[in-house]
């Protein structure tokens, strides 16, 4: 019992002694950068992921070789160098020819060279993973000597210096072969550790946890400030945004819309707001009757009221799609009227197709978020009101396999262009090589669209492909395979102390810490 | 003799144990509506790929050979790689036992301290306002959820008040002490680095605190029972009436005998501290075992979840092994098989 | 119900003060539980996106949710859901693990010490866990969850079956019985099964609070109840990501549900006091 005592008041008082530290513990706090995600990392490994989750880390401690030009938090479609000094379509009218900066080092301090870019490419390719298929035109990289580089590709890109600008478009170091287990390319290795030339490298990694980034010692363009960076995964909204009312999280990923008024009122703290092209839609499986018959996919977009769910779900934190292309994308066409919710209209489409009232339809989602879950009640509440019963079917992510495969009704897209161009819309979306599997969720196939989108893919004059991709969009209004319900808006919250951040909106997750500082402390 | 039987059981009690919960586990993963070697191969192999992925997961065997082979490896000490890291689970899972195994411990400090103290201060004023509110109490701690006490003690004392920091084992900005035991507190005060100590009690504080308010319930009521029990014996009646201090008698003689029966759940009620922790684990966000299992639950990681529940059960034969021997280091007269 | 009657009751009610309340709570509770279509005040599955995350006011009295579902409604709805699983599981785990008590502990010999072995090998699982894994492989529901649940509680009533069968089978009449020629199933149909059920039944109620806690806690993890159904577990994860401003989303459920567990494992303790006082056993945990 004594000894319980002696314990108790040791355990109470000696780390109150401390208290001289606490100088030194705050200014450890100053200078760490802690980024509150509400997801976990799966892997760090530019190869093998396209998820935005994944990219914070990827993009700190590597460098691509080009980079979006962000201005006043989007992406304005130009690239300036990051790895590339300066670069050039090659003479047969579809390589591109780059040429490196001096003096860019990887974090054992070896150069960043052409071989070093050649190895990372083709190792993307040869790992045939997401990243690999965003290249799928590029044949080959040369590296004709230790500063100039050559991607042959297959066809003329116009967007192929904005794919390369992509995340998980990096260079990695080559020495990391030494990692290789079997023929993985060093995959495992990769997976949670870095190899890169950007201002941080990442230290450790409790998975499911948090992700710690110290500085890049050999890196070109070394931190500024913060001399740590915390990634830390808080999958619960509301913990989440007490960790930043507390400042205990400097940014906080993953504002929903329903919460966004109120972190916009809390004291101290800063929301970021504009908008993106994002764009959640119901998609209606076309080769699935009735969806078949327009008349019935023009009846359901008619029957859905789209501005109360962007101010009922989405609280005003979304635009509304008129078209297909979301403002700022070239081939957005600001003067299409807005489509305007039309019961009577949608039942008599209804009857001329001959569904009889209360037939019944699944839709078919993955329960990603509340929001997610708001707006499939507004549409099942929606389409009643047309006469429709619509039925809610809740996916596990894994599941989810069975609408790519085309076996469900209706299911709810997501989908957005990563750079101002409308090819990562109108290609995936709406071209039949897509079906399913690439995206095009509502199995649309339109051989005229599908000429007019390939036509564009490869046309270099930016002029011909904006109007072969606005002849596209008509069509496919006429036709109506996806109701565009809204786009969303990329919101960010962070605390006012935090300074220099740019932050591009349409690229969530990745910041500019290496030229970031903290309140009044600007380097 | 009898003890040495006993000892035999429990080593075979422990081989049925592990047979059981991998024959369980085993049977659960291979009900699963997703193929693994599709899991583990990527969602855009080739069937040849996931052929060769599944020859190399033993997956065209027939299931009883492929338990053969998975209880084959077991024996080695090899439970298999985790399906989303490709790591070794037993590695994972070591790696994080220590942050639940501190937690862990910190609550039934705080569980048992609370339980005997109460539970004799009720048991001695039996019968008293103060022991019915105290049983009251007691009950009612037992049938509060847990994960709704954690979130609404992290909204008080961390969001409200602010005098508790919120989740995980340290504040981001400071570096773990370097691993000696793993326990960060243990750590930190043999380093000597007091803030980081301090810091590391203040996170233990609430998860503890939830932990053990929520089983403090049970020790109270079996010391308040046994305590009773003793206080009403002869001896202890004699000793007060020949003029002992009551203090001492209650302390030094009644609550020794009474902790007997006590020590028996002690097996028990850690397990129930390990089971609560993956709950509280996850609101707290401490960095455990709780939270490593629930993340591998979402992702189907059954190699994770299959080498946790065997970890888990065997830790929990040992540990009543123990209680049991510990029971019979402190009362001779049992010595047979239960 | 005669006067006298009503009179010996009250009697017990201030003998057993907390088995009294208990009893009440539990009453109180079955009664929302059953009539809960009667006496909500709306739908609970009614959406009114206008109406969303109402406070506690006169027209919802517990306030709205994300879309604006009365949550009192929901609440009401929820003690079917919680109750029925809690109940389901406890019947699971009784039904077998008493009938698998008494036979282990008339039969004996070596049946018997295998079935107490295998019964403390399932002890030694750990439970939740298991059947968190469960419902995750077999894909999330209340019905998978009530049913790993049951089965893994099994034990604890196999060995209160068994301890009281063979303190039974001592008695005179059972071995009169015995010697008259009587087969081991109509000794335990007519002699053992109903001599045990009071300990089995006062074993139920205390564990019928565990298991709604734990049905609840599978269903606050996401692996339970699924939406739209109103399950207090259910309610809380829901409300957890409105808990700063809208904290009675959460907490009003959360507060339910702790007075109905608590309910429970009053009236169960004094069911243990009134036929057993010098009882120490516990609550299944």
């Amino acid at each position: 019992m004594r000894l319980l005592g002696i314990a108790l008041a040791f355990m109470l008082s000696a780390p109150w002694l401390a208290a001289c530290d606490d100088d030194a513990v705050s200014q450890a706090r100053r200078q760490t950068l802690i980024i509150g995600k509400a997801s976990g990392l799966s892997t760090i490994d530019p190869g093998t992921t396209v998820m935005a989750y994944n990219f914070a880390p990827m993009s700190l401690s590597y460098e691509r070789l080009l980079r979006f030009v962000v201005a006043d938090g989007s992406p304005t479609g130009a690239v300036e160098g990051e790895l590339a000094e300066s670069w050039r379509l090659d003479d047969d009218g579809k390589s591109w020819l780059f040429t490196l900066k001096q003096n860019h080092r990887f974090d054992d301090g070896s150069l960043v060279t052409a071989a070093a870019v050649r190895f990372s490419f083709l190792r993307t390719l040869r790992l045939g993973l997401g990243p690999a298929q965003a290249l799928s035109g590029l044949e080959d990289v040369e590296a004709i000597d230790a500063r100039t580089v050559r991607f042959r590709l297959a066809a003329p890109s116009p967007i192929f210096p904005l794919i390369l600008a992509l995340p998980p478009m990096v260079v990695i170091n080559p020495t990391v072969l030494a990692h290789q287990k079997g023929d993985d390319l060093a995959r495992a290795w990769l997976s949670e550790h870095t190899a890169g030339s950007g201002p941080y490298r990442v230290a450790s990694w409790e998975r499911g946890q948090r992700i710690v980034l110290k500085p890049n010692p050999y890196a070109a363009e070394t931190p500024r400030y913060f001399q740590k960076i915390v990634l830390k995964t808080v999958k619960d909204n509301a913990s989440r945004r007490l960790l930043l009312e507390r400042g205990d999280i400097d940014i906080f990923e993953g504002v929903t819309p329903d919460m966004a008024d109120k972190v916009a009122q809390m004291s101290g703290v800063v929301l970021f707001e504009r908008p993106t092209p994002v764009i959640v839609a119901l998609a209606m499986n076309t080769t699935r009757a009735p969806f078949t018959d327009i008349r019935v996919r023009k009846a359901i977009s008619l029957a859905i009221d789209r501005r109360a769910i962007a101010s009922g779900v989405v609280h005003g934190h979304a635009s509304l799609v008129n078209g297909v292309l979301p403002a700022g994308i070239p081939g957005h066409d600001p003067d299409l009227p807005e489509v305007l919710r039309d019961l009577s209209t949608a039942r008599a489409l209804l009857k001329e197709a001959g569904i009889a009232p209360r037939t019944a339809f699944t839709l078919s989602y993955v329960p990603a978020s509340a929001t997610v879950d708001s707006t499939a009640l507004a549409i099942q509440n929606q389409l009643a009101d047309a006469g429709l019963k619509i039925r809610l079917e809740t996916l596990a992510p894994s599941a989810f396999a069975k609408v790519l495969a085309g076996d469900f009704d209706l299911t709810l897209s997501n989908w957005s262009a990563d750079f101002p161009d409308p090819w990562p819309i109108m290609q995936f979306a709406y071209h039949s090589l897509n079906a399913g599997e690439g995206y095009n969720l509502s199995r649309y196939a339109n051989a005229e669209v599908d000429g007019l989108l390939t036509r564009a893919e490869h046309a270099m004059d930016a002029e011909e492909r904006t109007a072969l991709y606005e002849q596209a969009q008509r069509i496919v209004m006429a036709e109506e395979p996806m109701v565009n319900l809204f786009a969303v808006h990329g919101l960010l919250a962070y605390r006012t102390d935090v300074r220099g951040l740019r932050y591009n909106a349409w690229q969530p997750g990745i910041y500019n810490v290496e030229s970031m500082y903290r309140g009044d402390d600007a380097p | 003799m009898m003890a040495l039987n006993r000892i035999v059981w429990r080593l075979l009690m422990l081989l049925a144990v592990v047979l059981c919960v991998t024959l369980i586990t085993f049977v659960i993963s291979h009900q699963l509506p997703g193929d693994p070697a599709q899991l583990m191969a990527g969602p855009r192999a080739g069937p040849e790929a996931i052929e060769k992925m599944r020859a190399a997961l033993g997956l065209d065997q027939p299931l009883h050979a492929q338990y053969a082979r998975y209880l084959h490896d077991l024996l080695q000490g090899d439970f298999g790689a985790s399906i989303v890291t490709q790591r070794p689970v037993l590695r994972e899972l070591a790696a994080v036992f220590p942050a639940t195994l501190e937690l862990m411990l910190t609550a039934l400090f705080i569980s048992v301290t609370l339980g005997v103290i109460l539970g004799v201060a009720a048991a001695v004023r039996h019968g008293s306002w103060f022991d019915h509110f105290i049983r009251a109490a007691a009950t009612f701690g037992i049938s509060v959820p847990s994960f709704w006490l954690g979130l609404m003690l992290l909204l008080i004392f961390y969001g409200q008040l602010g005098i508790l920091p919120g989740v995980g084992r340290l504040d981001d900005a400071l570096d773990p002490p370097a691993a000696m035991t793993g326990f960060y507190t243990l750590d930190a005060a043999l380093q000597g680095q007091w803030a980081v100590l301090r810091n590391a009690l203040e996170h233990l504080l609430l998860p503890a605190l939830t932990l053990a308010l929520v089983s403090f319930g049970g020790m109270l009521r079996i010391i308040r029972a046994s305590m009773i029990e003793v206080l009403s014996e002869d001896y202890i009646r004699t000793a007060i009436a020949s003029g002992i201090p009551r203090r001492t008698v209650i302390f030094n003689h009644a609550l020794r005998n009474a902790l007997i029966p006590f020590v028996t759940v002690l097996g028990l009620e850690f397990a129930a501290l390990l089971f609560g922790s993956v709950v509280v684990e996850t609101i707290f966000m401490w960095p455990g075992a709780g939270s490593l299992v629930l993340e591998a639950i979402f992702a189907l990681d059954f190699p994770m979840i299959m080498c946790f529940t065997v970890i888990v059960s065997m830790a929990y034969v040992i540990i009543n092994f123990a209680v049991d021997l510990l029971y019979m280091a402190i009362n001779p007269q049992i010595r047979e098989i239960g | 119900m005669g006067r006298s009657r009503l009179k010996a009751l009250v009697d017990l009610a201030r003998r057993h003060p907390a088995a009294a309340i208990g009893f009440m709570v539990v009453m109180l509770i079955a009664g929302t539980a059953l009539l809960a279509p009667l006496i909500a005040p709306y739908d609970p599955d009614a959406i009114a996106l206008d109406q969303r995350l109402l406070p506690p006011g006169p027209t919802h009295w517990a306030g709205t949710d994300e879309v604006g579902r009365d949550l009192l409604s929901r609440i009401l709805w929820g003690a079917r859901a919680s109750l029925a699983v809690g109940l389901g599981i406890v019947a699971i785990a009784s039904v077998l693990g008493t009938l698998i008590g008494c036979f282990s502990g008339y039969v004996g010999k070596t049946s018997d010490s295998l079935i107490m072995r295998l019964m403390d090998v399932v002890m030694a699982l750990p439970g939740l866990v298991i059947a968190m894994a469960l419902t995750a492989a077999l894909g999330p529901s209340l019905v998978n969850a009530a049913l790993a649940l049951g089965l893994l509680a099994v034990p604890y009533y196999t060995r209160v079956a068994r301890a009281q069968t063979l303190a039974i089978k001592q008695l005179n009449f059972v071995r009169a019985s015995q010697v008259m020629g009587a087969g081991t199933w109509h000794q335990l149909r007519v002699n053992i099964i109903p001599n045990v059920l009071p300990h089995i039944l006062v074993l139920m109620t205390m564990h019928v609070g565990a298991a709604i806690l734990a049905a609840a806690a599978l269903s606050f993890i996401g692996l339970g109840a699924q939406p739209p159904a109103a399950e207090w577990g259910a309610l809380i994860n829901a409300g957890r990501h409105y808990v700063l401003e809208q904290w009675w989303y959460s907490a009003f459920p959360g507060l339910v549900m702790a007075i109905t567990v608590y309910g429970f494992n009053l009236l169960g303790d004094g069911l243990r006091d009134a036929l057993d006082p010098k009882s120490k056993s516990r609550s299944i945990g």
